[in-house]
């Protein structure tokens, strides 16, 4: 079944007096249950694409749909607060709450359920036990604090997870373990998992690859599955 | 987590960033505090004052006349009626008092009669009843019955009772030829109480030889017998009587006394309308004394202070608002991120707002609390001075012209009813002020962060 249908997008940024096409009329299909990558050479537009999907800026031209409904019709707000999960690079934690207060905050927002302990369950599941989920995370290592960017993103219950190099300020073994747990949520969770990376090994990881071209606007879709 | 639980966080995680707001607000909301219990304060010593002389006019001679003695001391009853006649007069008080023989014999004291135009007598004699008979009717006042309401002294002095006749008069030497005219009062009441004699000071005994020059056996000058009847009983016998034109040149008012008439007006358009009416006719020594003069000469300190207090809080009101603004724009600056992630998150613009008017609320709530104490003591020791000094002003200015008047509320009436009290009204109106100020602040900061986009903090 097709989760999500992005249908002859078009999107351009405007650079100086003209325009720059980044995404020249882009189709593409997500499926539930399967862990895409999308890799490219820094500066194609693979940062833009996820902010598209994830309902943080709007195309130009062209329809995203979530389950065949458009998500402008959805809402945006309303997309991002009960469909997708994000994960960024620098994490974006609350400073000065700890990781349980990071995933309630989220969880009070979706509207879905605040109860502590289904909180702790989750930061449980991604590997964060009750001591260090009662921790400011400023006080937590990068692994451990995004960590609990993932538990956040799945505090909404939702069927999309996007990641913008989610292992961009980690290193190789810490990288692994976070890039399981994606696979996990893909395989274990039935999520959709959207995951930018610059790393070919995570790539490697990915049931679908997809090649954004700087040049032509283009994605080269490889099928691993 | 809901939005208030989030704006809880935010201030108890961050008290240093909220030091300053919390600082800022706490000093200007001090000022506010203060300026406004000055206002209240002020506000009700107005009502205060306003309650006490209410809308009265007063006639009285001039104080310069009076020292002189040119003219007698009472505004003819006939000028008085004149005035009293005009519509916005509610009612009015006054009395006409003279001393009358009792008999014909001068052994016997002499009798002042007081007028009343009020059948309760309370007004003349606060502390003494009525122990026999009755008071008079609003008719027997109007039209001027010979009946009088006597004190108990002048009951058992002249063993006279409820429902005697009892003549008064005058006597006189005209050219060493005795001349004298008598009238019959109908006694209708007694009173007892310690205000019923009256004592006359050596000077007034002296006007009065001056007229009765040969009754020096008099006996009982200092305690005089009193009794009660109509105003215009008492004016008819001193002036349409036959002795009065047989006394030319004699003025017979040099021994009337008089309460200085207060007329209680209507409205103040009323009292406006009067002042235009009557301003100039009154005769001379006599002239008016309006309420709302009494009002100013009162008021006025209390004006200027009020006038500062209401200026220093909308100056500190809007500084207030300028101030807060912009901490809380760089505060929120400072937080960006977190707001890029409750937008990423798709929370709701308008919980975005509440978390923000809800921080600075928590923040206020702590400030106002000291400040409610601080600015009422404050304003204590700020009103009490200043309202002291300008008190002595008026009064200096105030001494020139004005005539002695009961009504009048002193300085240390007017000082003791301005006090600076923690009330309900002023709690609440405290809050509210304040509340609203601090959350103005808000406006420009969070139509500021509502711009934002998440997709340029996050990514
Ligand atoms: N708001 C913007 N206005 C104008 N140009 C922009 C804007 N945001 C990004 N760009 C440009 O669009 C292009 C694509 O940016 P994007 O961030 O999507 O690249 P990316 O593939 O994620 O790169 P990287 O791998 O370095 O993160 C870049 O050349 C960038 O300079
Ligand atoms: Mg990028």
């Amino acid at each position: 079944m097709k989760l999500l249908d992005i249908n002859d997008v078009f999107f351009t940024y405007p650079d100086g007096d003209s325009v720059r096409t980044i995404l020249d009329h882009v189709s593409v299909t997500f499926e539930k249950g399967h862990f895409y990558a999308i890799v490219g050479s820094s500066g194609s537009g693979k940062t833009t694409f996820l902010t598209l999907i994830a309902g943080l800026d709007s195309a130009k031209e062209g329809v995203i749909s979530f389950k065949g409904k458009d998500i402008a019709e959805i809402g945006l707000w309303e997309y991002r607060r009960n469909h997708v999960g994000m994960v960024f690079q620098s994490y974006n934690l609350i400073p000065y709450m700890t990781g349980l207060e990071n995933v309630l905050v989220a969880m009070g927002i979706s509207g879905k359920h605040h109860k502590r302990s289904e909180a702790y369950e989750l930061l449980e599941s991604i590997g964060i036990a009750k001591t260090k989920a009662d921790r400011n995370v400023r006080r937590l290592s990068g692994g451990e604090q995004q960590r609990i960017a993932i538990a956040r993103a799945m505090a909404n219950q939702p069927d999309i997870i996007v990641a913008d190099e989610p292992t961009g300020n980690l290193d190789g073994e810490t990288e692994d373990t976070i890039i399981g747990l994606f696979k996990q949520l893909a395989v274990e969770k039935d999520k959709c998992v959207i995951v930018v990376t610059h790393s070919e090994k995570v790539a490697k990881q990915a049931d679908v690859i997809l090649r954004l071209h700087a040049t032509n606007g283009t994605f080269v879709i490889e099928d691993n599955r | 987590m809901n939005t208030l639980k989030r704006a809880w966080l935010s201030v108890i995680r961050k008290p240093g960033k909220n030091f300053l707001l919390f600082f800022i607000v706490t000093l200007l909301t001090t000022l506010m505090a203060a300026s406004l219990a000055i206002r209240i304060a002020s506000n009700n010593v107005t009502a205060e004052v306003q309650n006490r002389i209410g809308l009265q006019v007063s006639i009285a001679p001039e104080r310069t006349e009076l020292a002189y003695g040119v003219v007698g001391q009472h505004i003819p009853y006939s000028e008085l009626q004149k005035v009293v006649s005009y519509k916005g007069v509610k009612s009015y008080n006054y009395g006409i008092s003279y001393s009358f023989q009792a008999k014909e014999t001068t052994q016997f004291p002499m009798v002042v009669l007081e007028g009343t135009q009020n059948p309760d007598l309370k007004h003349y004699w606060p502390n003494s009843q009525i122990i026999e008979g009755r008071t008079f009717t609003e008719q027997e006042l109007a039209e001027g019955a010979h009946v009088m309401v006597i004190s108990k002294q002048m009951a058992d002095y002249y063993e006279i009772g409820v429902g005697d006749n009892f003549p008064l008069g005058r006597f006189y030497l005209m050219y060493f030829e005795p001349f004298s005219e008598w009238f019959d009062m109908e006694v209708i009441g007694i009173v007892d109480g310690p205000e019923v004699t009256r004592n006359y000071l050596p000077s007034q005994i002296f006007q009065l030889y001056m007229i009765y020059y040969y009754s020096e056996s008099h006996v009982g000058w200092e305690n005089l017998p009193m009794a009660i009847a109509p105003n215009i009983v008492i004016d008819q016998q001193i002036i349409n009587t036959k002795l009065n034109y047989r006394l030319v040149g004699v003025n017979l008012r040099q021994n009337v006394q008089m309460r200085i008439p207060i007329l209680q007006m209507e409205s103040f358009e009323a009292v406006t309308e009067m002042r235009k009416l009557f301003g100039k006719k009154l005769p001379m020594p006599f002239k008016f004394n309006f309420a709302d003069d009494q009002i100013l000469s009162v008021l006025g300190p209390i004006g200027t202070l009020n006038m500062i207090a209401e200026a220093v809080m909308v100056f500190t009101m809007v500084i207030a608002v300028f101030v807060c603004s912009l901490i809380i724009l760089l505060y929120l600056k400072e937080r960006r991120h977190e707001i890029g992630i409750y937008f990423a998150l798709g929370e709701k613009k308008r919980n975005i707002v509440l978390q923000v008017v809800l921080e600075v609320w928590i923040v206020s709530a702590l400030a106002l609390t000291l400040s409610v104490f601080a600015g009422t003591w404050i304003a204590k020791g700020f009103s009490a001075e200043l309202i002291r000094l300008q008190l002595l002003i008026a009064e200096v200015q105030k001494g020139k012209e004005d005539i002695p008047n009961d009504n009048i509320p002193t300085r240390e009436e007017v000082a003791a009813a301005y006090t600076v009290k923690i009330s309900n009204e002023y709690i609440w109106l405290f809050t509210g002020l304040a509340l609203l100020t601090v959350t103005a602040s808000t406006i420009v900061p969070i139509v500021n962060i509502l711009k934002l986009k998440p997709k340029e903090i996050l990514l």
